[in-house]
């Protein structure tokens, strides 16, 4: 076989794999269309006509918008959600993935029995979210609740409060639980980070009398900030999108009095109504739905540039 | 001649196969009811022996999801011939979009009252898009274990109502198993209390425009209610609807404020329960009921098989099937007619003497925020005494004057 020929049959093997690459990816490109794309399209268009209840009516461009973001006696409701979602993001970046960080960096020591914590702080992340909604608004129950009964044995029965039933508490009881579930799913990416730290650069600092604190903040920090990138963003997206737990815990209606409301929530009593809270209006709910996922895209693509442009190459 | 006979058994057999698949008209019927089946079933047994060409298919859906479920098929050009749809600014968002048959004129809707079709007419047009199944009523439900152990008899005026509330705790039991968590339920206590205050003529005198929430009657009323709140469970801020149940079902709790579809389940949880309207104002004034249409039967507009479809419809607007909803149900049937032989139906329809439209579910749940929305909120913030009848009462008045 001469050179040419050699040539040939190598781009034709090629042409071919490529061929059947294309085959295979055809099938997933084509669900992600029709169940992914093409709702996300006709909620875009949905959002843009008048709507009577459940038939369209005429196009009215920007107006549910508008309606939306302007109108005073709904924008109120609107910025309370948005607001709760806020309150929702920091805090879990604060508790959920701050002691996830602080129990990767544990782990990483390789401390006894080193594989039952891994497995212990997992098992929560494998549990479905209905689940632990159930389970702890029982936990959290004010009379025959395993929280309150632990109080009062414990001799702090002033401190037993109906804990999902106030405005101050239930959004905190959430995020504790929300935390609980999740946190073990950071503590893995961490510690798979630190992990993959060259073990020479450590015993180096550790050796040139480093203390731990320095060699966390300065060696360690630096070089698991891809991992970093990657939870922060899944955080945030997770924060707007947070549905089940409020919804499982304290319902659609954001009780008590607007102090669980989350975009999603709101999102779904628009579109589809409640039993409370009136019928449906697919036209705003479909504007609020766009808004989400512009909202959510565009500050995921910051963060993601911002925190990509600070992360150093390990060589 | 054999020959023949083997044409004559195919062509018979043929027959009979193809016969009732000409004549068959078979009808799909949706409901949320799924603890209903087994009863609906017999229902359409009896309305398909009187109608043979006639075959009914019931399918009930998760109660939570039916609306979606409907209101889905609907806008997709679908969904059954037979609708059970629920009443009042429910039904409105699917009769107003053409979804449904209008009835009047179509339907003998003689046996019932101009109140129990004001839940299925639509405010528009004036039409009745749905035959009104049955009415909920809310009352006071009471252990009556509880209330001989303790001495105490039923009270009767508010006075004695927290006098017996008092005693109970006092006694160590807590005297209202009702919680706040779940908005609806604190709305049903309220249809308890308030009407008792507020007066048989505040509902004509809000929903005409000619006072509002702010109305002094009303004010007294929400104050009332933030008088009960020493008597409700340790921590009832956070006391959902399965934990008041949980408590009165178990006897740590004397009094549940429900609505009428509980006694089934506080009968077959073994309680023994009395039924008493809420307390009068004072002595010798009423002591009134809320009630509301619970919901109807409609037919699908797009139904291909509306005909059928309608002489279903016609059978649920008479008396033999209010007897069978009666006995079958335990409903209080909308069509009048039937006669309960359970004592605690019987005893609910004769509070019906002094009834009153449930409110926010009757006159503002058409614009959003619901009246029931405002209410909810406001009721929880008066109980737990963040805030005052006076301004829960503008909150409401507010709201609604904002609603759209």
């Amino acid at each position: 076989m001469d050179d040419s020929e050699y040539t040939r049959a190598k781009r034709r093997r090629a042409r071919n794999l490529k061929l059947w690459l294309a085959f295979l990816l055809a099938p997933p490109a084509a669900i992600l269309i029709i169940f992914v794309f093409l709702p996300m399209a006709s909620a875009v268009v949905y959002s843009l006509y008048d709507w009577n209840g459940l038939v369209r009516k005429e196009f009215i461009g920007l107006d549910n918008f508008a309606d939306i973001l302007f109108n005073p006696n709904k924008n109120v409701i609107l910025f309370n959600a948005f607001g709760n979602n806020v309150k929702v993001f920091v805090t879990l970046m604060i508790v959920q993935n701050g002691i996830a960080l602080v129990l990767a960096l544990l782990l990483a020591r390789n401390p006894r029995g080193f594989r039952f914590y891994q497995v212990v702080f997992f098992l929560p992340v494998i549990l479905s979210t209905v689940i632990i909604g159930f389970q702890w608004k029982m936990f959290l129950n004010p009379i025959f609740g395993l929280v309150n009964k632990a109080l009062h044995y414990a001799g702090l029965s002033e401190w037993a409060l109906p804990w999902l039933g106030l405005p101050e508490t239930a959004l905190p009881s959430m995020l504790l639980v929300n935390s609980w579930h999740w946190f073990g799913f950071p503590t893995l990416v961490f510690l798979a980070a630190i992990h993959r730290i060259p073990k020479d650069f450590i015993e180096a600092a550790r050796l040139d009398g480093a203390s731990e604190w320095r060699i966390a903040r300065e060696i360690i920090w630096p070089l698991i900030a891809p991992a970093v990138t990657i939870i922060v963003v899944l955080t945030f997206i997770g924060s707007f999108n947070w549905f089940e737990i409020p919804y499982i815990m304290n319902g659609l209606e954001g009780s008590p009095q607007g102090s669980t409301d989350m975009l999603g929530l709101l999102f779904y009593r628009t579109a589809f109504g409640s039993v409370s809270a009136g019928g449906s209006d697919f036209g705003s709910g479909s504007a609020l739905a766009v808004l989400m996922f512009i909202f959510i895209f565009i500050f995921s693509i910051i963060a993601t540039k911002y925190l990509t442009s600070r992360e150093v190459e390990m060589s | 001649m054999k020959n023949h006979l083997t044409k004559a058994v195919i062509a018979a057999t043929a027959l009979s196969i193809a016969a009732p698949a000409f004549a068959q008209t078979e009808l799909s019927f949706w409901s949320w009811r799924q603890e209903d089946v087994a009863a609906y079933g017999e229902i359409i047994a009896a309305f398909e022996a009187e109608n043979p060409e006639i075959s009914v298919t019931y399918t009930a859906h998760e109660a939570k999801a039916y609306n979606t479920i409907l209101t889905t098929a609907l806008a997709g050009g679908s969904g059954p011939d037979i609708i059970h749809t629920r009443a009042y600014g429910s039904l409105e968002n699917i009769s107003s979009a053409g979804y449904l048959e209008p009835l009047d004129g179509q339907v003998d809707l003689s046996l019932l009252s101009a109140d129990e079709l004001l839940g299925t007419t639509l405010r528009a047009d004036g039409h009745v898009y749905a035959v009104p199944f049955a009415s909920q009523t809310v009352v006071v439900y009471y252990n009556m274990d509880i209330f001989d152990a303790q001495g105490i008899t039923a009270p009767d005026t508010w006075d004695e109502f927290l006098a017996v509330s008092q005693q109970l705790k006092d006694a160590g039991i807590t005297p209202l198993a009702n919680g706040t968590a779940d908005g609806w339920t604190v709305e049903i206590m309220s249809g308890a209390f308030m009407p008792n205050f507020y007066g048989s003529e505040f509902f004509g005198d809000v929903t005409s425009g000619a006072t509002t929430f702010e109305d002094p009657r009303y004010v007294t009323a929400l104050g009332k209610m933030a008088e009960l709140a020493p008597f409700m469970p340790v921590g009832f801020e956070g006391v959902d609807y399965a934990t008041m149940k949980a408590l009165f079902n178990s006897g740590a709790a004397a009094m549940f404020v429900g609505g009428s579809w509980e006694i089934n389940g506080f009968r077959e949880a073994g309680v023994n329960i009395g039924m008493m309207p809420g307390p009068s104002a004072e002595a010798g004034s009423e002591r009134m009921v809320a009630t509301w249409m619970d919901g109807g039967y409609a037919v699908n507009a797009a139904s291909e098989n509306k005909e059928a479809a309608l002489a279903f419809i016609r059978f649920t607007a008479t008396t033999p099937f209010a007897q069978m909803l009666t006995d079958k149900l335990n409903n209080i049937a909308a069509v009048d007619g039937a006669m309960s032989s359970n004592p605690d139906l019987q005893q609910v329809a004769n509070f019906h003497s002094a009834a009153t439209p449930y409110i926010m579910l009757v006159a503002f749940r058409f614009d959003k925020p619901t009246g029931s929305s405002l209410l909810q909120d406001g009721l929880q913030q008066l109980m737990t005494g963040s805030k005052t009848a006076e301004e829960v009462a503008a909150d409401v008045t507010a709201g609604i004057a904002a609603a759209e």
